[in-house]
């Protein structure tokens, strides 16, 4: 009797555990589904657009011989910049809340703050350096982009620095300190050593975010078709290059708005891929 | 730590890369219309393999191209929708006419071809104001004998960003409805009473390709490239006019250039026969007195290349330029306007 | 005395000049990350004061009933916030309840399920997801999802959710496939990476002794899963959901291609609708005067928004935890 009891509660303990792994490996499957169905477009639409001048002229009118190279050059320049300002500042940012301010009232509202930052329309991001940026400024500029893609990048960096700091053992901060170790030291040598694949999937969350933004550059770095190097000139960048190009009635450059679509999709899967197998090699 | 050290290094890489960048004086930068961007586009290569000097447009739609000139961003403008006198007077800013083209009424209806159907500007008003709902509707057959009109309700598709082309469609059908003056206006963006928006040319001539018994307006040139079905229209001579490019220019000529103050003529609902009823033109607008005079110089250099140099491109890309009397009224404006 | 020799002669500082150094750096490093805390909230507040000043002749003209009016007339200059805030609210509440379960079975495998080997590879798949641009998603979405929308999966909810009494009403409407419904299928899509991510990776910092010590108890991965590893990192999680719906409430340019851009008000969710984001991408360029001011009042009521829902997260997880 008791056994039988036993069994039938053991055979809806399984039941119920195989039911709900069924979900987590089809959740998984529908993931890849959905990535499968965006390269797959992808590539169908934009394979035809790739060749060597692609990666070698800038961006041409409807029905001339070009590529996108001024605009790779764009992304590459406006993100990695903003990702320069946003990354020391936000893991600074988030070291003061956790380290040295964690659970006091000022704390709580700074983290707050920085979590209503995070949902903060692209676009309005792009109006607030618009009017601080661009218009003193008299003109777009790549500097102004980057300025915009780092206020979104920001929050991001700061909240994973915190989430991750919070997930280091006090026993170690309290071995660093034992030891006789500055704060300073016992940050950069240990606590962020230990913390480092969390913050990197952060900022690689926050570059793959900010490398594919559109609306906050439209008013800030502007566009060119020409190979601009200045950084205080306008300058193109993949995504406003795909909406520029994807929106004209030439199906030539709608070809190759899809061929940038394909690449700079790809470029960002590559890039995961180095940084993931990078902070792998680090962490084992 | 050496992730730290990297950030270091790479912040004085990038300073260093950063003073090394030179940014170029002789750039012209602009904004505004999409409609004039393809051959503006087409024009600044030509200029630059002509000239050395390089034109940085960007399609940001008319008013934020008027915005970002007058909040000095920009050399130039351009809008499909010109700017009024008095606003011109109090900002010191100049306007003429650099492209005109057609605006075209597209539709996907079971089992009518692309070219079969006929509208005047009523039944279009009654259309876009829900006052229509089925393809079969009496006032769209009176107009279409011979047509095999379905029993299908009608979608209303819209630009939904702001737009000059809505501006120019909006326009026509206040010229035309005194219902749709008075009920909905003409602006960028109206509050359409039917309908739903679909972004940009590309969206409206997607959606309306994927939806069945849909109608909408585009720029010719989007009809030409997506092989969409496209209608005729009555004009006000009441003649029915197929889109070409013949009845656009039709409608730019019969516009009376020479006597519009600032440029300022809207060629939609024009006289004529042979007349497109809904035409568009876009404006370029620059400072009298601009800060950067060598911009607004170099500008107007490129303007002039345009209007003598550029009618080809204009053409290849389904546009009508500018006619050339028009064009020397222009150049002759700018003596006075710009001091050139 | 001001210095000394180790065991092998070498001259090692005194402890006083090594501390007051050390005293000196913390102090410098404080101070860095004091200034880029400070930054931080100096930057919102500027954005808030910027955008407040800028959003003033609306309020002054329509006063509060700008927020529950719902016509949106650039000609007759008349603006109400309504219609995209309703829309921005269930189109994100209906991405979260989409993406916040997938999210966690995808974690749940991940970090329980997949063989070692496939975790990485399998991982970095999934966050790929966020890698794709927004302006992707929306051109995907109106040339892959809509037509389905329209062909399949609305007619079917229409004859089966819709029929249901009270909820059915919200899936009765001419569909044209673009609508909020499809918004907010993209938009769970695009969240969907930010949350898998982070909960995954907060699942992994689940001690391995706790882990085991479950599962040497007899109990299932399931049981493991909801009764260590979730309450073990609620916090973190909820972190993870507040990251995604951050970026659900936001996001711009892929609702702009799906939404349908219609500022009336719909009474049923699969109708064409409008987003806060939606409709300043589609009318910020050519707005000027009280449009412009109703625009940037969209904004503003779209911080308020994120505001009340981390408040109402915080609320909900109690006065004693922070996250």
């Amino acid at each position: 009797m008791e056994t039988a009891v036993r069994s039938s509660i053991m055979n809806r303990r399984y039941r119920r555990n195989r039911i709900m792994m069924a979900l987590a490996i089809g959740s998984s499957a529908l993931g890849l589904f959905f990535l499968a169905v965006i390269l797959a477009t992808l590539v169908y639409r934009g394979i035809d657009a790739i060749n060597l001048d692609v990666f070698t002229m800038s961006i041409p009118a409807q029905g001339s011989r070009g590529g996108l190279v001024n605009a790779m050059y764009g992304t590459v320049v406006i993100t990695g910049l903003a990702m320069l300002i946003a990354t020391p500042i936000g893991i600074l940012a988030g070291t003061y809340l956790v380290e040295f301010a964690n659970g006091s009232t000022l704390a709580e509202a700074a983290k707050f703050i920085n979590d209503v930052l995070l949902s903060a329309p692209s676009i309005v991001i792009g109006v607030f350096i618009y009017g601080a940026v661009v218009v003193p400024m008299h003109g777009n500029s790549a500097i102004a982009g980057a300025l915009a893609l780092a206020l979104i990048a920001l929050p991001v960096v700061n909240r994973t620095t915190q989430d991750m700091l919070k997930l280091v053992p006090n026993a170690l901060r309290e071995a660093t300190a034992a030891l006789g170790a500055p704060r300073w030291m016992s940050m950069t040598m240990v606590i962020y050593r230990s913390a480092w694949t969390g913050i990197l999937t952060g900022i690689l969350l926050a570059v793959a975010r900010i490398s594919g933004e559109t609306a906050p550059l439209l008013f800030t770095a502007g566009y060119s078709k020409f190979w601009n190097t200045g950084l205080t000139g306008p300058m193109a960048s993949l995504p406003v290059a795909i909406n520029t190009l994807a929106a004209d009635p030439g199906p030539d450059l709608k070809r190759l708005a899809w061929g940038g679509a394909l690449i700079i999709t790809v470029a960002i899967l590559a890039l995961n891929i180095l940084a993931r197998s990078l902070a792998g090699r680090r962490s084992s | 730590m050496s992730f730290m050290k990297s950030i270091l290094a790479g912040t004085a890489a990038i300073a260093l890369v950063s003073l090394s960048g030179t940014a170029f004086a002789a750039d012209v930068a602009g904004a505004g219309s999409s409609f004039i961007a393809p051959v503006l586009s087409k024009w600044a290569e030509g200029y630059k393999a002509a000239t050395g000097n390089a034109i940085n447009y960007q399609s940001v739609g008319s008013g934020a191209g008027i915005k970002a000139l007058l909040s000095k961003t920009v050399t130039f403008g351009a809008s499909d929708k010109p700017m009024s006198d008095a606003d011109l007077e109090k900002n010191g800013v100049a306007q003429f006419p650099m492209i005109s083209g057609g605006i075209v009424v597209t539709y996907n209806i079971d089992g009518v071809k692309p070219g079969e159907l006929v509208f005047d500007g009523k039944t279009l008003a009654d259309i876009f104001l829900g006052n229509i709902t089925k393809w079969n509707d009496k006032e769209i057959a009176a107009l279409n004998p011979g047509v095999k009109l379905p029993d299908q309700a009608i979608s209303v598709v819209y630009r939904a960003d702001g737009s000059g082309t809505t501006f120019n469609f909006t326009n026509y059908l206040s010229k035309v409805s005194a219902d749709w003056k008075s009920k909905v206006g003409s602006d960028t963006t109206v509050d359409w009473p039917v309908g739903f928006g679909a972004k940009g040319s590309e969206g409206v001539s997607t959606t309306v390709n994927q939806t069945a018994g849909s109608i909408s307006y585009v720029e010719y040139s989007y009809v030409v490239a997506n092989h969409i079905g496209y209608s005729k229209m009555k004009n006000a001579a009441g003649k029915v006019v197929e889109p070409t490019l013949a009845s656009f220019a039709a409608a730019a000529a019969n516009a009376d250039w020479a006597h519009a103050k600032n440029f300022n003529e809207i060629i939609t609902d024009q006289p004529g026969d042979a007349t497109w009823p809904i035409a568009a033109s876009t404006w370029v607008l620059m400072y009298k007195k601009p800060a950067d005079a060598a911009a607004n110089a170099d500008a107007l250099k490129f303007f002039d290349w345009a209007y003598t140099k550029g009618q080809k491109d204009a053409t290849d890309l389904n546009y009508v330029a500018i006619p050339d009397n028009v064009a020397k009224i222009v150049m002759n404006a700018w003596k006075s306007d710009f001091g050139m | 005395m001001t210095a000394s020799t180790d065991f092998a002669g070498q001259v090692v500082p005194d402890s006083a000049a090594i501390s007051r150094r050390f005293r000196r750096q913390d102090r410098l490093f404080f101070l860095l990350t004091l200034g880029s805390a400070t930054l931080v909230v100096a930057l919102l507040l500027a954005i808030l004061v910027v955008l407040a000043i800028e959003a003033w002749p609306t309020f002054s003209t329509f006063g509060l009933s700008f927020l529950w009016g719902t016509t949106w007339s650039a000609p007759r200059d008349i603006y109400g916030a309504l219609p995209a805030v309703l829309g921005t609210l269930i189109s994100s509440f209906i991405a979260m309840l989409i993406a916040v379960p997938l999210s966690v079975g995808i974690a749940v495998f991940l970090t329980e399920l997949c063989p070692a080997r496939l975790r990485r590879p399998l991982g970095t798949a999934i966050e790929l997801l966020a890698g794709v641009p927004s302006i992707i998603y929306g051109i995907v979405g109106l040339f892959v999802l809509v037509p389905l929308m329209q062909s399949t999966i609305l007619p079917v909810l229409m004859a089966t959710v819709g029929q249901l009494p009270l909820i059915g009403r919200l899936f009765q409407a001419p569909a044209p496939g673009i609508g909020l419904l499809t918004a907010s299928f993209v938009l769970s899509v695009m969240i969907l990476p930010f949350i898998t991510a982070i909960t995954r990776d907060v699942f992994n910092t689940v001690p391995v002794m706790l882990r085991e010590s479950a599962y040497g108890m007899g109990m299932t991965t399931w049981e493991v899963v909801r009764h260590i590893i979730i309450p073990y990192t609620r916090l973190g999680m909820v972190g993870s959901i507040m990251l995604g719906l951050g970026r659900a409430l936001g996001e711009t340019m892929a609702v702009t291609f799906v939404v349908g851009s219609v500022t009336r008000l719909q009474t049923s969710i699969i109708s064409p609708s409008t987003t806060i984001s939606a409709q300043i991408a589609n009318s910020f360029g050519d707005a000027d005067g009280l449009q412009l001011s109703s625009l940037i009042a969209l904004g503003l009521i779209l911080f308020v928004l994120s505001f009340c829902v981390l408040a109402l997260a915080k609320w909900l997880i109690g006065r004693t935890d922070s996250f």
